[in-house]
């Protein structure tokens, strides 16, 4: 059986991320990263801490990356500039690459073969977030789709990870796994390929830095 | 030998929200969602139709064609509101017939109303 991984919810609060991880555990998942804490547990789904890193230059990400590296599960980069996208892909405490959810910013910032060359073979994935795909305007989602369809087909391409999550800052934005896996239809991806992207993909990035948080601990 | 017609898929859906919504603002958004997502051409290919919706435990169900199913999943899953007030729609089983699909969930078919 599949152990489906909403990689990415951005509650605004920590009783509200206790809220969403019992949603997510409702909806079919086993783990569930959020960008705040829970102020409690659920035993029947594992809450992974992460941060989303926002560094307007490369050497605040430096900065950044040092102090969250050992205190979190899951680390992500929102490239709002190639330089510290650029430093994102070389980094190797970066575990996923973010790129604007405005589709003018995205105009500037989106994951280039240059960039794909740094990331190809780091495992370092690339996000979707399905949340972008719930725009209400139907000009703005088909940029949206665009962009992303023009990012995936370069990940692709380098045989970037990609990972599928919901994005989801409240507890209605949330998806069942397979509702995320048709989202990913818009894009063009088959579902079997979907599927990997909120199942394996996430849990390769999990286990590879649980093993490492392991390690260090003294 | 006999020819079946169009395969169907049944979806029965569920629909959380603070507000209670009324059948024909399910069906118009429904609709519109796959409208919007896919064009004319993909919402004659989904061919979708609200069977039924109850308004107290807002639940549904829905058809679509056999082959079609994820585009509709991908319509459902789109819908943030429902008539101004925010909704999300969970789909809870499928099946191929909705004899089946009620034998599992154990929906009871509605009775027709008789007019005195």
């Amino acid at each position: 059986m599949r152990h489906y991984v909403d990689l990415h919810i951005r509650p605004s609060s920590s009783e509200q991320a206790l809220e969403m991880v019992n949603l997510a555990h409702r909806l079919g998942y086993t783990n569930v990263a959020s960008t705040k804490s829970p102020t409690g547990t659920n035993d029947k789904i594992t809450a992974v801490t992460r941060v989303d890193i926002e560094a307007r230059r490369g050497k605040e990400l430096v900065d950044d990356l040092k102090r969250y590296r050992r205190r979190v599960e899951v680390i992500a980069v929102r490239c709002y500039s190639k330089e510290v996208a650029r430093q994102a892909a070389k980094d190797d405490r970066v575990d996923i690459l973010l790129f604007p959810d405005d589709p003018a910013q995205r105009k500037h910032n989106w994951l280039d073969h240059h960039e794909a060359e740094l990331v190809e073979g780091t495992g370092r994935a690339y996000e979707v977030n399905a949340s972008d795909l719930l725009a209400t305007s139907p000009t703005y989602l088909a940029k949206v789709i665009t962009q992303l369809k023009r990012d995936l087909v370069v990940a692709m391409r380098h045989d970037i990870p990609i990972v599928l999550s919901s994005g989801a800052m409240t507890p209605l934005a949330m998806r069942e796994p397979r509702a995320l896996t048709a989202l990913a239809s818009l894009l063009d991806i088959e579902e079997e390929y979907a599927v990997d992207m909120i199942s394996k993909v996430p849990d390769v990035i999990l286990e590879r830095n649980r093993s490492k948080l392991r390690e260090e601990e003294p | 030998m006999p020819v079946r017609g169009v395969r169907r898929r049944y979806l029965l859906f569920n629909v959380i929200g603070e507000h209670s919504t009324v059948e024909k603002a399910i069906w118009e958004t429904i609709r519109d969602s796959v409208l919007t997502l896919y064009g004319s051409k993909g919402l004659s290919l989904v061919d979708p139709n609200l069977i039924e919706y109850n308004e107290e435990t807002r639940n549904g169900i829905i058809r679509c064609t056999h082959d079609t199913e994820r585009f509709l999943r991908a319509s459902l899953a789109s819908i943030m509101n429902v008539s101004g007030s925010p909704v999300a729609f969970k789909v809870q089983r499928t099946s191929g017939t909705i004899k089946a699909l009620r034998k599992k969930t154990g929906i009871e078919k509605p009775k027709k109303e008789v007019d005195k």
